[in-house]
């Protein structure tokens, strides 16, 4: 075990000497283990399996095993040698263009979780299959896993209440199953009666912000009804803190738009803009345009980020400043103030050598942090954006506002749009809403969705508040722990089966278009609303249109109105965005920031997040998001307290004392349970650590631990664990993102989390061997490196001898071929690390578009997750400073593919077009490709997670969530065009070879060859930064070739002459270079010793003359071997 | 080889096989050899496609002769399965189709006087179905494997016939399986095109032959080593053509 000291002296070694051949720690690592070289990381190189991956399931002996294994092979003998017979049911009458088995897409518009998406939904024979960006949307914006997984909450069976009814009443004794046809009389007699009292005044209706115009118009007609009725808008994770903000500086509600693309220098302060932000999606798009280091694209931007713990903005930061959250108002004043300074001509000296950024101490960071930071604000005046997170509340977010203001970039960098529902609001709170219904003011309630007694704050009692009203009426997805409470738990329609609307950040009005009629019986909101309103028009699809109209200002025809639907937008049919002005001052902040390194653990700061897949619970029953990694902590179905080494150890100490190297007594540490207490409340979870974050800061994340969800994401009642913990009884309060004086306690009980941090790592032993040759698996420099030596990634690279044409002595059969058959095309793949922010979009998006099936916590844990895209997380630097890079892998299609050449049944081979094809139905589930791939994208599937869907074959031995996962109804989730593959079959990306065929086949029928984009692959079209491009190699103007030919590109692996298809472009970031860790420092001195007198020549000869031939013999190595491999390039083509 | 018996001795005695077993020994061992030789011919045998697909015939709810339709009327296959150069499947038609032709009484009895057969005791199902809005629920003849993803408008817009995979369809009074549609079987084609292709408008014309003299005036090889070359058809055998 290595201790931190050794740690720091073997990155100063990295730094003195770069000689080849000599291995450091302080490389890449992908978790604290790895670092440390713990027991826990060495037990998954060494076996060749995981732990327990060679074991039968929990509760099934050996024994068993085999006797159901006999029971299900005489089912399958007895069951005859024809295929079972089969009938077609055609239509009775086929509607009018459809073509029964071809996909189809279908515009729609949908808010989930807040966000606005403009899509595209792919259905065959009606149902709804695969969510793809609309893009032919002028201002659409790509997909994320949320917008991509919705497909599945679609088709979950646990949104049905019974079997008998759609809805549930509750009386007295019992709950029953009725129909709509019970409630409606209800439903209709709530208004009349409320309008008795009060004027509506004993009635309420709680609800979400909305951007929905014809819901923004049914609760108007409401309040012409009920004037004196309180309509409480409640967020459940920011606590709309936006609004609040806005409405103090800006004079009324609106939401915060970003044009990154146009921003030189941007600023975050624990806003985590391209993660849970919910402008994520416009962030990424706008941000990655400018991540391009190349000469003749734009500038670069640089992006400073400022946070607690570790996010995914704080990930794709070109220079990163971990500070506690209480901190950073002083952080924000004290930058106005030097920008100030500076911007009025005001100039100091810079030392000429320093220290590099990571060896310094945590103030001395701090204070060159907030120097360079206001030089370059300074320098970029309009061009610099500082975008302050909900999290710091307030008056943080307001002195944000007016900073911009300031600098010049509000209105330019930062705009602001009116809301859809200004004005709806009462402006009642949650926890006033709550005393009136106990001091009996409010008798009547109706909730509109998002379950608010579990994401209620703590502190405020909705469920016994609600059992006290005369009237609950709830309408949700889920009968969950609101439904269960509320006298109606009425069904909610998914946007992907009703109608609506939304209007997204730029003002474009969107319909909202049913894909499918309701699955369970679900209505919308806008459809409720009209039924209780007595509206004579209560068809969603009318009022919507309705809705339009007014929008408009005309009555749409037909023909409009049917334009508008396909197209999914309409230009004109947009929403005025207002221009604001800033008013009022900041409050004045006169404190300095401090940084602390110690830990005090009766004032831990606690952060709360947005879980990435399941963001306030709401998605807790959608498989394909609990098992997807989360970001940067790499849980699945799994929440955790995330806090550095440090704090952890900090929390351990007994008494007062605060000093965190004290070894004595037992020390807290990762996988342990902790519990922080609060206002006498406590909650109690298990430490991740995670190097980076802030001293005395744990980050937790919300909508875990729910305890009424369904068969995916628990319900005790139905003996379904409950999965993670429930962090939102220590928020004290609507919005508290950052709790204040929190205490921490070690409780020292274990606990396994599951994640995939470690899994599939590429063996040590080799992993030491390749990084003294390569500088990783993953490549990355600064600008200043690549200004210096474009080719960076290669030079810096191992030494790849590259012979012959081919680039090996052997010519192989691929290779071939390509030489005979010039005409076929040549799939590859290329993957931009400089714009990949890791939001895990195209993991989700792959397991929707290939059936990939959800394999259960218990699984995880023995390292058997399916997915066929994995994004690898490589932390940099040390426990304390810590950088991330993440690297989307999946198979890299080898032209030399060493799994093809241990398959014992050929069940592996290659197309003729360069694709690593998989015939499942060939495998016989020997394993040996898995072994064999230096990658480990390969995955067995060990169960037959589908039996359930009638598929496969296999048993039903295995206890756990997935059988129930994949119940009946979900087998409508199923791609047609992909196999779904049953137990003891490998699987891995094919890189979507049913688009391919598809692509083919299209060209066939029109006559033509397949063209540059007809092919986009399921993660490339997901990939809201657009960060992967795929499609023929072999033709030199298709947008993949121009990508490889970039001097960025390398592919992973390299030497091992696997010559792979799937390569990646180096990650150049834009830090500083006083903000230059010592890595990037030392790579900066090893490019210009090793290539001072070469890299002039260099980088001319590359530019005007690719094919390479100079004569130059003497020149180094590094540079032959680009010429050969510049003309094996050529060659190729 | 011996049998002696150890008197008195109460330990378990070996058995061993009388002298005269040995020459029997060829003779098991040729008949076991002829047994396994056997059981494999009879299994190759009766699992080979020809022998478990070729010649599949269910009943079908309506008795439909393709042979009055297709053959005496010499309606054109894609009246009914139009989708199929379009999409992977062609598909069966929906009962809208059948009605065109054998359209029911109204509600007043009255029946159209182009209809056919519209009483029809064998059309009752159609009539059912037109009634209640139910389908009519037809046996699939022709079924592969659903991890094998066969798609018509690939094959009938490069030219090859319905005839090559269904037969002669249009002389059929029940439609039955008349090839393998094995693997092998596809490969074969795969493999060597040429002769199974025909000019595209011929596709759906089962009684067409070739005519050298006729309106395209060359061999048909010739003529398909030219097509192929022209419209780029070029059959792979890779798995990931037919398995995704």
């Amino acid at each position: 075990m290595i201790s931190n000291e050794s740690d720091s002296s073997a990155t100063e070694a990295l730094d003195g000497s770069p000689s080849a051949g000599e291995h450091s720690k302080s490389g890449y690592w992908r978790s604290l283990s790895e670092l440390r070289g713990e027991a826990e990381f060495n037990d998954y190189l060494d076996r060749e399996f995981p732990v327990a991956a060679s074991e039968f399931p929990e509760g099934v002996s050996r024994r068993r095993w085999m006797q159901l294994m006999g029971a299900s092979l005489a089912v399958a003998g007895a069951s005859g040698c024809r295929y079972p017979k089969e009938t077609i049911e055609p239509f009775v009458i086929r509607p009018e263009g459809r073509v029964p088995g071809e996909g189809y897409s279908r515009a729609t518009n949908i808010e989930l979780a807040g966000r606005v998406y403009n899509l595209l939904v792919g259905c065959v024979d009606g149902r709804p299959l695969k969510i793809e960006p609309n893009v032919s949307h002028p201002k659409g914006t790509g997909t994320d896993a949320y917008a991509q997984a919705s497909i599945l909450q679609l088709y979950d069976p646990d949104r049905a209440r019974g079997d008998d009814g759609f809805l549930l009443r509750k009386d007295e004794k019992r709950r029953s199953e009725v129909d709509w046809a019970e409630f409606d009389p209800i439903g209709k007699a709530v208004v009349p009666e409320a309008a008795g009292e009060n004027q509506g005044g004993s009635f309420a209706v709680l609800m979400p912000p909305t951007s929905s115009p014809s819901l923004v118009r049914m609760l108007e007609s409401l309040k012409q009804r009920l004037p004196k009725a309180v309509i409480c808008q409640y967020e459940g994770v920011t606590g709309d803190v936006m609004a609040k903000a806005t409405a103090a500086v800006l004079g009324t509600p609106a939401r915060q738009v970003l044009d990154l693309a146009s921003a030189d220098v941007i600023v975050t302060l624990q806003a985590d803009i391209l993660g849970n932000d919910r402008g994520m999606l416009a962030n990424a798009a706008g941000f990655s345009k400018r991540r391009d280091p190349s000469p003749n694209a734009e500038p670069m931007n640089r992006l400073y980020v400022v946070e607690g713990g570790f996010t995914s903005t704080g990930a794709s930061a070109d220079s990163r400043l971990a500070l506690r959250p209480s901190q950073m108002p002083a952080f924000l004043a004290e930058l106005g103030r030097r920008v100030e300074k500076l911007s009025s001509g005001d100039a100091h000296e810079h030392p000429a050598e320093e220290t590099p950024f990571n060896e310094i101490s945590a103030e001395e960071r701090l204070e060159r942090f907030l120097d360079v930071l206001a030089h370059d604000v300074a320098a970029a005046g309009d061009k610099a954006v500082v975008v302050v997170g909900d999290h710091l509340g307030q008056a943080a977010v307001e002195a944000g506002v007016q900073m911009n203001q300031k600098l010049g970039s509000f209105g330019k960098l930062q705009k602001f749009v009116a809301r859809q529902d200004v004005g709806l609001s009462t402006g009642v709170a949650i926890a006033e809403l709550v005393e009136k219904i106990n001091s009996g003011e409010v008798s009547r309630l109706l909730i509109l969705g998002d379950n608010p007694v579990f994401t209620a704050p703590g502190n405020v009692d909705l469920a016994a508040a609600i059992a006290k009203l005369e009237q609950s009426i709830y309408l949700g997805e889920y009968d969950d722990e609101t439904g269960a409470i509320c006298d109606w738990s009425l069904p909610l329609a998914h946007p992907l089966e009703s109608w609506g609307d939304c209007v997204n950040d730029h003002g474009y009005y969107g319909v909202c278009q049913p894909q499918i009629l309701p699955l369970l019986g679900g209505r919308s909101a806008v459809e409720l609303l009209a039924v209780m309103l007595g509206e004579k028009v209560v068809d969603g699809g009318a009022i919507v249109r309705r809705t339009s109209d007014s929008i408009g200002g005309k009555s749409l025809s037909d023909r409009e109105w049917r334009g508008l639907l396909h197209d999914g937008f309409m230009e004109g049919l947009t929403v005025g965005t207002d221009d604001f002005s800033v008013t009022g001052e900041a409050t004045e902040i006169n404190d300095s920031p401090v940084a602390d390194s110690k830990v005090d653990r009766n004032q831990i700061e606690v952060i709360f997040n947005a879980a990435d897949g399941l963001y306030d619970g709401r998605f807790a029953n959608n498989g394909w998001l609990q098992e997807m990694p989360q970001a940067l902590t790499k849980l699945a179905w799994d929440n955790a307290a995330v806090m550095s080494p440090a704090t952890a150890r900090g929390l351990s100490v007994d008494g007062d004392a605060t000093d965190s190297s004290a070894g004595k007594g037992r020390v807290l540490h990762h996988g342990q349970m902790v519990a922080l207490r609060i206002d006498g409340v406590k909650v109690e979870l298990p430490v991740y650590e995670m190097p980076g974050c802030a001293p005395g800061v744990i980050t937790v994340t919300l909508g875990y631990g729910r305890e009424r969800v369904g068969m995916v994401g628990g319900d005790p009642a139905k003996g379904v664990d409950v999965v993670g913990f429930d962090v939102s009884v220590i928020r004290r309060g609507e919005g508290v993102m950052v709790a204040y004086g929190v205490e921490g306690r070690p409780r020292y009980t274990d606990y396994v989390l599951a994640t995939t941090q470690d899994h599939w790592a590429i063996d040590e032993g080799g992993r030491e061997e390749t990084e003294t040759r390569s500088f990783g698996l993953v490549r990355e420099g600064t600008t200043e490196l690549y200004e210096k030596e474009p080719g960076f990634a290669e030079t810096l690279g191992p030494h790849v001898p590259h012979v012959g044409a081919n680039g090996s002595p052997w010519t192989e059969p691929i290779a071939q071929t390509m030489k005979d058959q010039k005409e076929l095309p040549q799939w590859g793949m290329s993957i931009d690390l400089g714009k990949c922010i890791g939001c895990s979009a195209c993991v989700v998006a792959c397991q929707s578009e290939n059936n990939v099936p959800i394999v259960g916590r218990e699984q995880v844990m023995n390292s058997r997750e399916m997915h066929w895209l994995r994004l690898d997380r490589y932390f940099q630097g040390d426990e304390t400073n810590a950088e991330i890079v993440q690297e989307p892998v999946a198979c890299m299609h080898c032209e030399t593919a060493p799994c093809e050449q241990v398959c014992p049944v050929a069940a592996t081979v290659h197309t003729e077009e360069g694709i690593n094809a998989m015939a499942y139905n060939r495998c016989i589930g020997t394993r040996y490709c898995a072994n064999n791939c230096p990658f480990k994208v390969r995955r067995f599937n060990y169960f037959n997670y589908n039996e359930d869907i009638g598929t496969g074959y296999g048993i039903d031995a295995y206890p756990s969530h997935i059988e129930d996962a994949n119940r009946k109804l979900q087998a409508l989730v199923m791609n047609p065009e992909v196999t779904v593959r049953g137990r003891g079959v490998m699987e891995k990306c094919t890189y979507c070879i049913q688009r391919v065929e598809g692509a083919k086949i299209s060209a066939i029928k029109e006559g033509r060859s397949v063209a540059d984009g007809d092919v986009v692959t399921a993660c490339q079209s997901a990939c809201p930064t657009k960060a992967i491009e795929f499609g023929n190699i072999s033709d030199p103007e298709s947008e993949v070739a121009k990508k490889r030919a970039d001097r960025r590109s390398y592919g992973m692996l390299e030497s091992l002459n696997l010559k792979p298809r799937t390569e990646y472009l180096a990650r150049v970031t834009n830090p500083h270079k006083r903000l230059m860790s010592s890595r990037q420092l030392s790579d900066l001195d090893k490019q210009s010793s090793h290539h001072e007198d070469h890299h002039e020549e260099h980088h001319e000869e590359h530019h005007e003359d690719p094919a390479g031939e100079h004569g130059d013999a003497g020149d180094s190595h590094d540079a032959e071997s680009h010429a050969q491999e510049h003309a094996a390039v050529e060659e190729n083509r | 080889m011996g049998c002696d018996l150890l008197d008195g001795q109460t330990i378990m005695q070996r058995f061993l096989f009388p002298r005269w077993v040995n020459p029997l020994l060829g003779v098991f061992a040729l008949a076991t050899a002829a047994g396994v030789v056997f059981a494999g011919a009879m299994g190759g045998l009766i699992t080979d496609p020809q022998t478990l697909n070729v010649g599949y015939e269910p009943t079908q709810p309506v008795p439909f002769s393709h042979a009055i339709h297709a053959g005496q009327l010499k309606m054109d296959c894609r009246y009914c399965h139009n989708t199929v150069f379009d999409a992977a499947h062609a598909a069966v038609p929906p009962t809208a189709t059948c009605i065109n032709c054998h359209s029911p009484a109204d509600d007043k009895g009255n029946t159209a006087l182009a209809s056919v057969h519209p009483d029809s005791v064998r059309l009752a199902p159609i009539r059912e179905s037109w009634k209640t809005g139910r389908s009519v629920a037809w046996t699939r003849v022709h079924n592969l494997p659903s991890f094998v993803y066969f798609n018509h408008a690939a094959h009938v817009n490069s030219g090859v016939s319905c005839k090559t995979c269904h037969g002669r369809i249009d002389q059929m009074e029940t439609v039955y399986q008349a090839k393998e549609l094995s693997m092998a079987w596809c490969i074969s084609c795969h493999r060597n095109p040429g002769p199974h292709l025909r000019p595209k408008e011929h596709v759906t014309n089962l009684e067409w032959k070739w005519d050298e003299d006729g309106e395209i005036g060359m061999q048909q090889e010739d003529w398909a080593n030219q097509h192929m070359l022209e419209t780029e058809i070029n059959p792979q055998v890779n798995c990931a053509v037919c398995h995704r």
